[in-house]
């Protein structure tokens, strides 16, 4: 009944793909055209607070140890607050120019349990080597929230956000159960 | 010169990505014969654990343990391919249930472990009641006490809302209202998961380190408090994300299914706990537990939302606040002695138990807390509301929360009621006499 | 004449650079789907294993249901038709709009 871990993976890639083109095509365009029309500017809170729900069903089955549950339940808190705060920022509900630090701090704190939970060296497998890479991305990614409270006219900041999750789809779409670290070419 | 070689790098490293071939993740316990908490008409001659990874395992890497705590399995042996680990087992009696605890090392150096019960021609107690299990100690009842304060932050607020500050509030105080509830909302499930991580941890008997590697998969899939862990927390999930919903678009009516659905959910503790799963369970047992539980959670969460939030911030709503709940409170009240006296009823196979049982004791400590408690609310419905309701000015905050302060203390002795076992009912060996 | 004349084809110049810009940038958000979309097509072809439906023995329902590279194309393709074409519209009707 419940698949196997690459698939649950393969799917949060999709969702992280779609994100990226979103925030991808309001970086292009602009956030003022973007948001002319309401759901637009909703949508990728929208998409991360479902995430976030989605995410506590993996995390209730993540029970083969103390330690994955822990770390998915930090996920889905994290994307849920996340979305929860994006949203009431897009409805005026929040005003601060500094909300997206929670957005840095989220980053920062899910990279850092990617990093935490894989106790494996980068190249003992394929897994291990993802874990790693995920992790140090997710942390590195988040001083791009961070750069867009400083200095929210900068379109660097909205683009590097937006590459993060084109790039963790690639990189969640690269896990195989059974896989080695980089091909076939190391042991 | 370095670019084009740092880019074929990445390129390379891309690439390699994408070739296939064998090797591993996380070793876990994909399946396990007999299976874990299964019920098996034969005795079985060894126990087989079937892992994702090559593990290392010593010679006690899998323990079978009799009800009496005697050691029944051989030396432990791995397979060629190290993934598949077997016991050889003494001959098990017909009619007993088995523990079995197993602890192998992976290729990280950490040591994965579990435990699980079996029985032959009985159903297996569940993995907490395992041989070798503590019982329960200081860290179930903070956590289940956190669970039911969190609980109550969550639906009292929002019954004081939809049910006695009924119409427009000041914008202030409807703030607070939705950011209680959607940080009481993630405050359940945080108790939730740290009460039965912590539940588990009783079973496991594992230094920290090592519990962070403990497979908990029996204790969420094989247990009734499991299923309701489960349950709770996806749908608590949802009633986050509906408060969300909520706060963000002005939708208040958002919140009448979000209190519903979250006393809904707050039958799982009643539909795993002893009154579900006791000789003597019945369906009119969860039902009073499940009422005593929402009484009480409306009654404290509601005192909390009077005290910290309307009367710092609509000191124009505090009288309408105050008489409102305080018509609420009665009907609370009634249901929680109503469904408390029941449910000690049937708990109880004897008036003695009360001080003669560890259970009984709890029980006449709660009972004092919660007199304590009711004897304030009295105070307020009975000689406060009068008052209030003629228009005299009083300072009720610190009374308020003296009330409030001892409903959390109600709590806390309820929480630790709810981890205590029950004495076995009348008639079965290690009764008390009944009368 | 003449110079009501000069000052149309100065507008028009003026305006010229800003609607390239508006135009590139309806091209590069049209784009986005498509080329996610051929992304999930190249991957299918350098790794057809990855396809399910050309290997179903042994395959379970959630293999059939999730496929990567298809997921790619999927989620290119609700990109172009859900997203895209709403962007690209308001992007030109600001392009038509009064210059700023």
């Amino acid at each position: 009944m419940v698949p196997r871990a690459e698939i649950a993976h393969w799917l949060a890639a999709s969702v992280a793909l779609l994100l990226g083109l979103v925030l991808l095509s309001e970086v292009i365009v602009g956030s003022e055209v973007f948001r002319r029309r309401a759901w637009r500017a909703y949508l990728w809170p929208s998409l991360a607070l479902v995430s976030g729900v989605l995410l506590w069903v993996v995390a209730v089955f993540s029970t083969f140890s103390t330690m994955h549950l822990l770390a998915h339940a930090l996920w889905a808190q994290a994307a849920m607050t996340v979305g929860a705060v994006q949203l009431a920022l897009v409805r005026g509900k929040l005003t601060s120019p500094h909300w997206p630090l929670l957005t840095a701090a989220a980053l920062f704190l899910s990279g850092v349990a990617f990093l935490v939970h894989e106790q494996n060296p980068w190249l003992a497998s394929r897994s291990a080597f993802l874990h790693h890479v995920i992790g140090w991305t997710i942390v590195l990614a988040a001083a791009f929230p961070v750069g867009q409270a400083l200095q929210p006219r900068r379109a660097l900041w909205g683009a590097g956000f937006a590459l993060t999750f084109v790039v963790l789809a690639v990189l969640l779409y690269a896990d195989r159960d059974a896989a080695p670290a980089l091909g076939a070419a190391l042991p | 010169m370095r670019r084009p070689l740092a880019f074929g790098a990445a390129l390379a490293a891309l690439a390699a990505l994408a070739l296939p071939a064998p090797a591993a993740a996380h070793a876990v316990l994909e399946r396990a014969l007999p299976e874990t908490q299964a019920r098996v008409g034969s005795p079985p001659a060894q126990v087989v654990l079937y892992f994702s990874e090559p593990v290392l395992a010593g010679p006690d890497a899998v323990r079978v343990l009799g009800p009496d705590g005697r050691l029944l399995s051989g030396a432990a042996l791995l397979s060629p391919d190290r993934r598949v680990l077997r016991a050889v087992l003494a001959p098990l009696a017909r009619g007993q249930a088995y523990t079995v605890r197993w602890r192998v090392t992976g290729r990280d150096g950490h040591s994965p472990a579990g435990v699980y019960t079996f029985g032959v021609g009985v159903a297996p107690p569940p993995p907490t009641e395992a041989v070798g299990a503590q019982g329960t100690t200081w860290r179930d009842h903070l956590a289940r006490w956190l669970l039911f304060a969190a609980l109550a932050l969550l639906v009292g607020p929002l019954a004081l809302r939809l049910l006695v500050l009924r119409g427009p509030v000041p914008p202030a105080l409807e703030e607070r209202f939705h950011l209680l509830a959607i940080a009481a909302a993630f405050l359940v499930i945080d108790a939730g998961i740290a009460a039965f991580v912590v539940r588990a941890s009783n079973a496991l008997q594992l230094p920290l380190v090592d519990l962070l590697f403990g497979d908990l998969q029996p204790f969420a899939e094989k247990t009734r408090s499991g299923a309701a862990f489960l349950v709770m927390t996806v749908g608590f999930a949802v009633v986050a994300a509906l408060l969300v919903l909520a706060w963000v678009f002005d939708r208040p009516r958002l919140r009448a299914p979000a209190l519903a659905l979250a006393l809904a959910l707050a039958s799982g503790l009643s539909l795993s706990g002893h009154q579900a799963t006791e000789a003597n369970a019945s369906l009119l047992a969860e039902l009073a537990d499940w009422l005593h539980l929402a009484a009480a959670c409306v009654w404290v969460g509601g005192l909390a939302a009077l005290a910290l939030l309307v009367w710092p911030t609509a000191p124009e709503l505090r009288a309408r606040a105050f008489l409102g709940f305080s018509r609420l409170a009665v009907a609370l009240v009634a249901a929680l002695v109503a469904a408390g006296g029941y449910l000690a009823l049937a708990r109880l196979p004897a008036l003695a138990a009360l001080w003669d049982t560890g259970y009984g004791r709890i029980l006449l400590l709660k009972l004092a807390l919660a007199s304590l408690a009711l004897a304030w609310g009295a105070f307020h419905h009975l000689v406060v509301r009068p008052r209030l309701a003629a228009g005299e000015e009083l300072r009720l905050r610190p009374s308020l929360v003296g009330e409030l302060t001892a409903a959390l203390a109600v709590l806390l002795a309820a929480a630790v009621l709810a981890n205590a076992a029950p004495p076995p009912p009348s008639g079965t060996p290690g009764a008390l006499p009944g009368g | 004449m003449s110079s009501e004349l000069a000052g149309e084809i100065a507008e028009r110049a003026a305006r010229r650079p800003r609607a390239s810009g508006r135009g590139g940038r309806a091209l590069a958000v049209q784009v986005l789907g498509p080329l996610t979309m051929l992304a999930g097509v190249v991957w299918a072809f350098a790794q057809p294993y990855r396809i399910v439906f050309l290997h179903p023995e042994g395959k379970g329902a959630y293999d059939f249901l999730v496929q990567p590279p298809l997921l790619v194309v999927v989620v290119g393709l609700l990109f172009s038709v859900l997203i895209a074409p709403g962007l690209v519209e308001d992007l030109e009707r600001g392009d038509r709009g009064p210059a700023r």
